[in-house]
């Protein structure tokens, strides 16, 4: 069933809650936007395994981005302090909470789009009036940045596994080992993308202004269903954040 | 009655001025309806010929070109890419470069929606490509699960959708298995058959044995093979 759900309809929800999630302040409503987003994720069957793997790196930032607030946002109370500097104050925290549910909503936003099937996805683009070049690139963009992020993982494996732990580096040598990684990686990808924009334009890719499709999306009823309860919960969501919280 | 399908004059190129010719005044015809096979080493040149062959070199890859090339008689300098995808069909050397969409049947009707062939017009001729290279099953399936072999085919099928008179083939039997390449040759004959103009291009040449003539690429020029085929 998941599948069968148009493309248009993750489009419009994925749209609706980051749209909230970048315009909404209060951390209540933040969380609440997260939860629903998370929901309808597990519902979709993304892959919230590579989102949780994200979230360990966000943590870490999430530390560092909350001790700065704190030190250079001088209100709210001070939690901790050290040596006479507030490094932890009410207000930091949450507005680091903040930040981390926002990118929270981007990556969950991300897995939920990951779930289209990449046909009907640009199907869908094509149906919403987009320029056909413009939602195949920007659909292959989707599918493919995730495999160069693993790719670039990969490496990094690959070189922590020949004992070099860059973490104890000097920042000269560890600027070097990454642009060794990043290049070969960076250059295989780019050579990827030209070979297939070749083989694209030799099927004759752009030939015309339009093209046909053997594929056409049509809103099922339960599409439309989705479709309505999404606009009812975030008009519901923007109702309770002006009046009620 | 032409009778070459596709014809090469004196082609010339390097990628830059200050690196080496690639290709020393290459001449070559494709007999219609005739396979013909070229043989090189790794790094002869082989690819660079056949793009120059398709229109890639000079249409979207830079370098200095000497030399014209003929689409049954006519010079493709003036042509579109999107013309010439009308009239030759090529299989790159690595499928992973090819494929596009996670479903089979999506990747074959990709070339006839890009010239706006009728939707139930594509149907019909995914069903037939399909039938000739025996790939029903693997048309719903994922082209990035099957094996090497298939993925070629795969690879094939969704050029041969365009329904084009003349096939480049780069090194599509090299790194697949004895099973892949069962299947490429058969399907390279039925092609023939069909009247199609097809140039294989490998670097073993025990991946040649379908074709009526070979030519050995060696040091930037093209000459015709005398050797045996072991
Ligand atoms: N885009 C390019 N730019 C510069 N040099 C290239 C390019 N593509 C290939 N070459 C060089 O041209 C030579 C022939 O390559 P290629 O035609 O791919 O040979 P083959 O297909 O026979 O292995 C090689 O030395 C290769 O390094
Ligand atoms: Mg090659």
């Amino acid at each position: 069933m998941t599948k069968k759900i148009d493309p248009r309809v993750k489009l419009l929800f994925v749209i609706c809650i980051s749209s909230l999630g970048l315009a909404f302040t209060k951390f209540s409503m933040l969380l609440a936007v997260f939860f629903i987003g998370l929901l309808i994720s597990h519902v979709l069957k993304a892959d919230l395994f590579m989102l949780l793997k994200r979230i360990k790196i966000m943590l870490y930032l999430f530390v560092v981005l909350v001790v700065i607030q704190s030190i250079f946002v001088r209100s709210g109370d001070s939690l901790v302090n050290l040596g006479g500097i507030t490094i932890l104050t009410s207000e930091g925290l949450s507005r680091g909470f903040a930040y981390l549910m926002r990118v929270l909503i981007i990556l969950i936003s991300g897995a939920i789009i990951a779930t289209c099937d990449m046909r009907r996805l640009i199907q869908g683009l094509i149906q919403m009036k987009l320029p056909y070049d413009f939602a195949f690139m920007t659909s292959i963009g989707v599918k493919f940045l995730p495999l160069l992020m693993e790719e670039l993982k990969d490496t990094l494996t690959a070189i922590q596994l020949r004992g070099i732990d860059i973490g104890k580096l000097q920042l000269k040598e560890r600027i070097e080992i990454i642009s060794y990684i990043f290049t070969p990686v960076f250059v295989g990808a780019l050579s990827k993308a030209k070979k297939l924009s070749l083989s694209v334009e030799c099927r004759g890719f752009r030939a015309f202004d339009n093209r046909t499709s053997i594929l056409t999306l049509k809103f099922s009823p339960f599409d439309y269903l989705a479709i309505t309860l999404t606009f009812i919960l975030t008009a519901t969501l923007i109702i309770t954040n002006q009046y009620f919280i | 009655m032409l009778q070459y399908a596709l014809e090469a004059k004196n082609l010339s190129f390097r990628y830059s001025h200050n690196s080496p010719f690639i290709l020393k005044n290459i001449n070559l015809k494709l007999r219609k309806g005739e396979i013909t096979g070229i043989v090189g080493l790794s790094g002869s040149g082989k690819s660079t010929l056949i793009q120059i062959l398709n229109g890639v070199i000079p249409k979207r890859v830079t370098g200095f070109l000497d030399g014209s090339v003929y689409l049954n008689g006519v010079d493709i300098a003036d042509m579109e890419l999107s013309y010439l995808a009308r009239k030759i069909g090529t299989i790159f050397q690595d499928p992973d470069c090819q494929i596009l969409f996670p479903c089979t049947e999506d990747e074959m009707a990709f070339g006839p929606e890009n010239l706006c062939y009728e939707p139930y017009a594509i149907i019909e001729r995914i069903n037939s490509t399909a039938k000739m290279l025996a790939i029903e099953p693997l048309r719903y399936r994922n082209p990035n699960t099957v094996s090497g072999g298939e993925k070629q085919i795969i690879a094939l099928a969704s050029v041969l959708t365009l329904n084009v008179g003349i096939m480049i083939f780069d090194e599509s039997m090299s790194f697949i298995d004895d099973r892949g390449k069962e299947l490429i040759k058969n399907a390279i004959l039925k092609l023939k058959k069909q009247g199609k103009s097809i140039l294989m291009v490998e670097h073993d040449l025990s991946n040649l044995e379908v074709a009526d003539h070979i030519f050995l690429l060696k040091n930037g020029t093209l000459e015709p093979f005398k050797g045996v085929i072991e």
